[in-house]
């Protein structure tokens, strides 16, 4: 595999890439098969993609570690051994900066908002003149 | 917490009505500023 | 493979490809004949009903983003991420009682910098031009690249070729028919986007079951249908001020309300964002089904197009290749016209020829227009492939300038110093904060820096702004009527 051993990411999501080992492979029967495991042993692995492409890219993990590692297969024959895993940590960004962020944003928006429908409710009608000052009071 | 599956699926099915009711009002719209004469 | 192979043979391309691009130029040039003046060229003769003002507000907001990036983002943040993305549509929202004041306000008007320049002065004018020519200089580069990446995609047509014939077609036919022609396009790209994203998500739906996708996110990608996404939630307001930010300021949007017949212009962007509302999420969804479909995704920018042509077939993918080439053409003739527009009347007529005829105005206008495709021409050629990131670098300063623009519309006492140095600092604080903080912090924090100080600069005037100030009248343009 291309990756680093050891990957992070804050969003949950990943791409993995790899390449072939060996110069002299028929490619037109020649496959890969990547498994994912959530201990470093591999004891719960399971195949998370088998095919012909040389990448995968990976969303929506949650929380903790990922261990990865693909070999070549032809059918049922397997081509080479299993390559060294790559741990991927999935650590999110943090709840409480998300939602400080999301609540300033909040706010800045409903601020727009009522600027925006206060200011509408008082427009002339556009058929008529246009404001002067006597008549519509600013904010 | 996760969104349900039934979520899910109101929000897919009312998204692709919802943009199905936009091409179609957009052509009523036409039709009714054609009538008029008031396309521009 | 590392790179998906084109969806789409490389023959079926470049004949949609050739046919579209006829058909864009002859529909240009036959609308343009409509375009007799300077009112004509830039402003559609200010006069545009409510079906073609509500189809060109909606289908230059769905860029080649909205029908790419929405699957991608679905396809990282989940349904948090659809549903931040359909936030966007709030710019469109907002904008429609500022259309209506706009119209009123200035009945005469041109553009957003003679606004700008009315309401606030000569350095609020020349910062906000400089900040509105930036961000529509990026925007164009970024949907050129867009365009060129697209095609090679979709059909394996290169780079180069792609992207010049997409800016080669969108400058022919704005530079023959102005606005007449952007916005009659416009309204035949925005049926073939709704109509197209119904076909791809209606066949995907049919074939994909629901419950298995459901299942499958659950088992393999839990975060896309949690409620507790932090890189979701913390996206949502920044995506959202980002789209209000482009919308309030953009010569774009001003243009559009100055070309709209009078008590269109409110209605027309209310309807335009409300049908663009369920876009992103319809558009987005097929993402989320790619895991249950046994579809492996090595780029999560090509997941749409993946899938459509997976589920569909050759129909799925020259549905999307339409469909992509309409929203890119309808952006980047928006770009090409709005842009020009603000640097004649506000750069060239303004600063340099205040006397200029309406003739010289038109060969102006022209020569811009084909200044700014060649311009975006070069710059998009190496294919510098970080250069779309500069377009973020706008989110801050477009931000800075919600606030300036509302109460500048609608509050008297608004003034120019609270203008000035809200635009200004909430543009270099909300940079810092991009390159400090992160990205998905930058257009919140401009928008809120430069709302605190124009809250200020108000509270503490005692000035009142005359609203007449802002009807400019051009005699020496008021010549022809324009014929309906």
């Amino acid at each position: 595999m291309d990756n680093d051993s050891v990957s992070l990411t804050s969003s949950g999501s990943i791409k993995l890439t790899w390449h072939s080992q060996a110069e002299n492979r028929d490619t037109a029967i020649a496959a890969f098969e990547l498994q994912r495991a959530r201990k470093a042993d591999f004891s719960d692995a399971r195949t998370y993609y088998r095919g012909p492409d040389l990448a995968t890219y990976i969303s929506g993990l949650a929380n903790g570690d990922y261990y990865f590692r693909i070999r070549e297969v032809a059918g049922a024959q397997v081509l080479s051994d299993w390559s060294s895993p790559v741990k991927v940590t999935v650590e999110h960004h943090s709840l409480n900066l998300a939602f400080t962020l999301f609540g300033i944003g909040g706010v800045v928006f409903a601020l727009t908002v009522m600027v925006v429908l206060r200011g509408a409710r008082r427009t002339v009608d556009p058929d008529r003149k246009p404001v002067t000052s006597s008549r519509v009071e600013g904010g | 917490m996760m969104f349900s599956r039934d979520f899910f699926t109101f929000l897919v099915a009312a998204a692709l009505v919802l943009t199905g009711a936009g091409a179609v009002t957009l052509i009523a719209l036409w039709i009714r500023d054609m009538i008029k004469g008031k396309v521009w | 493979m590392e790179h998906q192979s084109a969806v789409l043979p490389a023959s079926y391309g470049w004949v949609l490809l050739a046919i579209l691009s006829v058909i864009w130029i002859l529909l240009g040039m036959y609308w343009g004949r409509r375009a007799k003046s300077v009112e004509g060229f830039m402003l559609a003769g200010r006069n545009v009903g409510l079906a073609l003002g509500t189809a060109t507000a909606m289908a230059t907001w769905v860029t080649s983003n909205t029908t790419m990036l929405a699957p991608q983002f679905a396809y990282e943040l989940g349904i948090w991420g659809m549903i931040a993305y359909s936030t966007a549509a709030f710019g469109l929202l907002l904008f429609a009682p500022l259309a209506k004041r706009i119209r009123a306000l200035m009945p005469k008007g041109f553009t957003s910098g003679d606004f700008i320049r009315l309401r606030y002065g000569k350095s609020t004018w020349h910062l906000f031009l400089v900040i509105s020519i930036f961000y529509g200089f990026t925007w164009l580069i970024s949907m050129g690249m867009a365009g060129g990446i697209l095609l090679n995609a979709l059909a394996g047509i290169p780079y180069e070729v792609g992207m010049s014939v997409i800016l080669l077609v969108c400058v022919v036919y704005t530079l023959f028919g102005g606005l007449f022609a952007v916005i009659g396009t416009d309204y035949i790209q925005s049926l073939i986007i709704l109509i197209g994203i119904v076909i791809v998500g209606a066949g995907v739906l049919s074939y994909a079951d629901f419950d298995t996708s459901y299942t499958h996110l659950v088992d393999e990608r839990p975060m896309l249908i949690s409620v507790m996404l932090p890189a979701a939630i913390m996206a949502i307001f920044n995506n959202l001020l980002f789209g209000v930010g482009e919308i309030f300021h953009s010569n774009v949007w001003w243009s559009r309300a100055f070309a709209m017949r009078r008590g269109v212009g409110k209605k027309a962007y209310l309807l335009a964002g409300f049908f663009w509302l369920p876009v992103p999420i319809a558009a987005g969804f097929i993402a989320l089904t790619s895991g249950a479909l046994g579809i492996n995704v090595t780029s999560p920018d090509m997941v749409g197009p993946l899938v459509a042509a997976n589920v569909l077939g050759k129909i799925g993918a020259m549905v999307v290749f339409v469909v992509a080439f309409a929203s890119l053409a309808s952006s980047v003739d928006s770009l090409l016209a709005a842009t020009s527009d603000l640097i004649t009347e506000d750069i060239y007529r303004k600063l340099i020829n205040p006397k200029a005829s309406q003739e010289t105005l038109r060969k102006a206008s022209a020569y811009i227009i084909v200044g700014l495709g060649l311009a975006a021409w070069l710059v998009c050629l190496p294919r510098v492939g970080t250069l779309a990131t500069v377009l973020f670098f706008a989110g801050p300063m477009v931000g800075a300038c919600i606030w300036p623009i509302a109460t500048g519309l609608f509050w008297k006492k608004a003034n120019t110093r609270g203008a000035l140095w809200g635009m200004l600092s909430g543009s270099v604080v909300g940079l810092f904060a991009y390159f400090e903080l992160g990205w998905y912090t930058a257009s919140l924090i401009g928008a809120a820096v430069s709302m605190v100080v124009v809250l200020i600069a108000t509270a503490v005037s005692r000035h009142e702004f005359d609203w007449r100030r802002l009807d400019e009248k051009h005699p020496e343009l008021e010549g022809r009527v324009e014929s309906r």
